[in-house]
């Protein structure tokens, strides 16, 4: 009860010399009842009500009573739907002046709003004609007020004025006879003040002022709370952001940098004792390294997620993901940039690429003196062998070949995986270029004695391809053909072109794939069950999916068991783009 | 009894400026203690002064919320020391 | 005989690879130097000036990489052909210190001596004219 406090405040009063305790009790009050009041703000209101009801009704008319409690629930309703999707004061306070009319008869209803930067909005909405002396003494009635709780002053040129409604008219003689004013707080603070003034003599009672003061202080206490929750979430926020380990910049609405985390001005070494970080401080911090307003615009066009794999800054290696960000309604209010040290990842990336160098050198270093040596047996260039040892000599030989395929294909598989393979497209005629490698799968034709025979359109546009790659995976599919057809077979390549891509097709007439094998043709290491056991590591395929894959193409087959088999896959024509087999 | 009347006449007169003369006295005219002249000066306090500082605060604080907890932190602070 | 008695120069630190190459590019006509790391490739090469030399990239003292600078930052070097015969994956690197228009790249593993020494004629038979 407010009784209490008081009477505690009058106990201190009351204990010793009434002066010196006065100094203490000012601010010992002041501070208790506030506290208080803060706490109990719903309470407290609902006193005012509950009070201010019980002087409603002994107003004489059933309806004045009513037209209250219908004004004070309206108003109140729709001040809480405007607060709490903008907590302005000036709206709020426009709002509450706007709709006096329905319960108060008044002559003017005026607000001022204490702006930020020290100005004074005066907004006077004119019932009726009045002179300007009236209008001043308006101004001076809210000034006098502003000046006893503010304890500030205020000149004149910091007042803006405005008035609507009814004109200033010097003929209008009535002066100001009566008149309240209703101060709002937020917060603690004094944000404005409503005055209602008349040019009739005690115009105003209690009952009338106590609506308005029950609409106004339960509008500053949901101000106040909104902006409590405000910076509680902005409070959550930022200490998310500060806590985070990734450099995090987000620019929103007019290149405003929105937020910037610690840790981005660390990474950026943006040392601002105060103020904002600016997009020029940003842009300024990655010149030459990075174009962060370009990036930024790209994103916006592409309207996804752009990444930046690699940013060299301060000796630590960054990679940048931007990604558009989008409020409730889906509309892009900026963009976010996220700077991720990939330091560790890099010094992986490097050991997986040592370790395939090393581990290709030494794995094929016995192998090709092997190969050699074994070349020179067979040749009979370190003598002559027994039919036997020349037999057994000529067994090792493909043993140690197919080691060395296996080694390769091993070693692409690594190297696709760790994103060492690097496609290099450039433009290429492919017929020209597909008939000057033949040779090199021509023997295993010539061996097995099979027809070959290569189709090709008259003429084909150049594409952007990796040409050895492309040689890579066809000659693979070149001599699967061969292999898997028995001697005397055919096999035929032709190339085709439609509308957007280049078709190769590499068809044979052999032992093709059976039917429950056809769907794990491309998977890693697996060999169907009709291919010949000793040959073959069950990679190239799997090798041959990702070079196609990855130049943009697609690769399909059709086969039927012993009727042959047709693999197929196309190219763009728009060509590849130079990237990472991954 | 002079401090007390002094005191009263401050938070009255305050609130004639921020409440608009009429209400702010109609407001503190309901305290029967109070003996007031039309300027919010406090004429006669009947009784425990205390009492009468304790009943017109409460009553402005009752009706105008906040602003009048300010109005009287400001009123009482303004007497420092003897 | 195909190598025309030409001189080739085999720069390999690996003794029996040496040895096999060395047996296969006499059989095939040519003399043959040998040296065992870059810094020897080096004198060996302004001593004989050999029609093309055969290189391996991973060796001591001098390895492959810094050889080809030093061969084709030389006036007086760097027309003389160079065939690098590795195992190393090191394609993108090396690619970097040849010269495309006379320098070419086999990995061991997948070529036979007879493809070589077929290569090297072709090569050691242009750099007459």
């Amino acid at each position: 009860m407010c009784a209490v406090t008081i009477a505690g405040a009058v106990f201190l009063f009351g204990d010793s010399g009434p002066v010196v305790i006065v100094g203490v009790l000012g601010l010992a009050v002041l501070s208790a009842l506030t506290l208080w009041l803060l706490r109990q703000n719903d309470a407290q209101i609902d006193r005012i009500l509950a009070a201010h009801k019980e002087m409603a009704s002994t107003l004489q008319s059933r309806d004045a009573r009513l037209n209250q409690k219908a004004y004070q629930s309206a108003i109140s309703k729709e001040i809480s739907d405007r607060i709490s999707s903008s907590p302005d004061v000036s709206e709020t306070l426009e709002i509450i002046a706007g709709s006096l009319g329905a319960i108060l008869d008044y002559s003017a209803v005026s607000y001022m709003v204490l702006e930020k930067n020290g100005t004074i909005l005066f907004k006077c909405h004119l019932e009726i004609a009045v002179n300007a002396a009236f209008m001043e003494s308006v101004k001076r009635a809210m000034l006098d007020a502003l000046k006893l709780v503010h304890d500030a002053s205020f000149k004149e040129e910091d007042i803006k004025t405005a008035h609507f409604g009814a004109m200033l008219d010097e003929s209008a003689k009535e002066p100001m006879r009566s008149f309240f004013n209703v101060p709002m707080l937020v917060d603690g603070a004094l944000v404005g003040m409503v005055n209602v003034a008349s040019v009739k003599p005690d115009a105003y009672g209690e009952a009338d002022a106590g609506i308005l003061y029950g609409v106004v202080a339960q509008a500053g206490v949901m101000t106040t709370k909104i902006k409590h929750l405000i910076a509680e979430e902005t409070n959550k926020v930022n200490a998310m952001l500060a806590s985070i380990s990734e450099g995090l910049i987000m620019i929103g609405h007019e290149e405003k940098v929105v937020i910037v985390n610690k840790r981005a001005k660390e990474i950026l070494d943006i040392v601002k004792q105060d103020g904002e970080v600016l997009l020029l401080d940003v842009i300024q911090a990655l010149y030459g390294k990075f174009d962060f307003r370009g990036f930024a615009d790209q994103v916006l066009q592409s309207n996804k997620m752009e990444i930046f794999p690699e940013l060299l800054l301060q000796k630590t290696f960054f990679k940048v993901i931007a990604t558009p960000v989008r409020d409730r309604t889906g509309h892009t209010i900026g963009v976010v940039f996220v700077f991720s040290d990939i330091t560790k990842e890099k010094e992986v990336d490097k050991m997986k690429s040592e370790f395939i160098s090393i581990t290709s050198h030494q794995l094929r270093t016995p192998l090709s003196s092997m190969k050699w040596f074994l070349e020179m047996l067979v040749n009979g260039d370190l003598g002559a062998m027994t039919e036997k040892q020349a037999s057994v000599v000529l067994d090792i030989y493909n043993s140690n070949e197919r080691i060395i395929m296996l080694v390769n294909d091993l070693l692409d598989v690594s190297r696709m995986e760790s994103g060492k393979v690097v496609l290099e497209p450039t433009p290429t005629n492919l017929a020209d270029f597909i008939k000057s490698m033949l040779p090199e799968v021509n023997q295993n034709f010539v061996k097995r004695k099979q027809t070959f025979e290569f189709v090709k359109p008259d003429t084909l546009p150049r594409i952007a391809i990796d040409p050895k790659l492309i040689w890579q995976a066809l000659a693979n599919l070149l001599t699967n053909a061969s292999k898997y057809t028995p001697e005397g077979g055919k096999i035929k390549l032709r190339l085709a072109l439609d509308a957007k891509n280049i078709l190769i097709e590499v068809s044979d007439n052999g032992f093709g794939i059976p039917e429950f094998q056809k769907n794990r043709i491309f998977e890693k290491f697996f060999r169907a069950d009709n291919t010949a056991k000793q040959e073959g590591t069950g990679l190239g395929l799997y090798i041959v999916k990702e070079i196609i894959e990855a130049s943009g193409g697609i690769i399909w087959f059709e086969s039927m068991e012993g009727k042959g088999t047709t693999f197929s896959f196309t190219l763009p024509l728009e060509g590849s783009k130079p990237n990472k087999i991954v | 009894m002079e401090d007390y009347k002094k005191t009263i006449s401050e938070l009255i007169r305050k609130h004639m400026v921020v409440l608009g003369p009429n209400i702010a006295l109609a407001v503190a005219r309901k305290i029967p203690a109070l003996k007031l002249a039309d300027n919010g000066d406090a004429l006669e306090i009947a009784g425990d002064p205390k009492a009468a500082l304790a009943a017109v605060a409460d009553a402005y604080i009752t009706f105008a919320g906040e602003i009048s907890v300010m109005l009287l932190g400001s009123v009482t602070g303004e007497y420092h020391g003897h | 005989m195909e190598g025309d008695n030409k001189t080739i120069l085999i720069i390999e630190d690996e003794p029996q690879q040496r040895e096999a190459l060395q047996t296969a590019f006499e059989r095939g006509g040519y003399r043959v130097e040998v040296a065992a790391d870059g810094d020897e490739g080096l004198r060996k090469v302004r001593e004989h000036m050999p029609c093309v030399v055969l290189l391996d990239l991973l060796m001591p003292v001098l390895d492959g990489f810094a050889f080809l600078e030093a061969l084709n930052g030389d006036a007086a070097l760097k027309r003389i052909p160079v065939v690098v015969l590795t195992n190393l994956t090191e394609r993108e690197k090396t690619k970097a210190a040849m010269d495309p228009a006379k320098d070419y790249f086999f990995t061991k593993t997948n070529h036979t001596l007879e493809d070589i020494v077929g290569k090297v004629k072709h090569v050691c038979l242009r750099g007459d004219s």
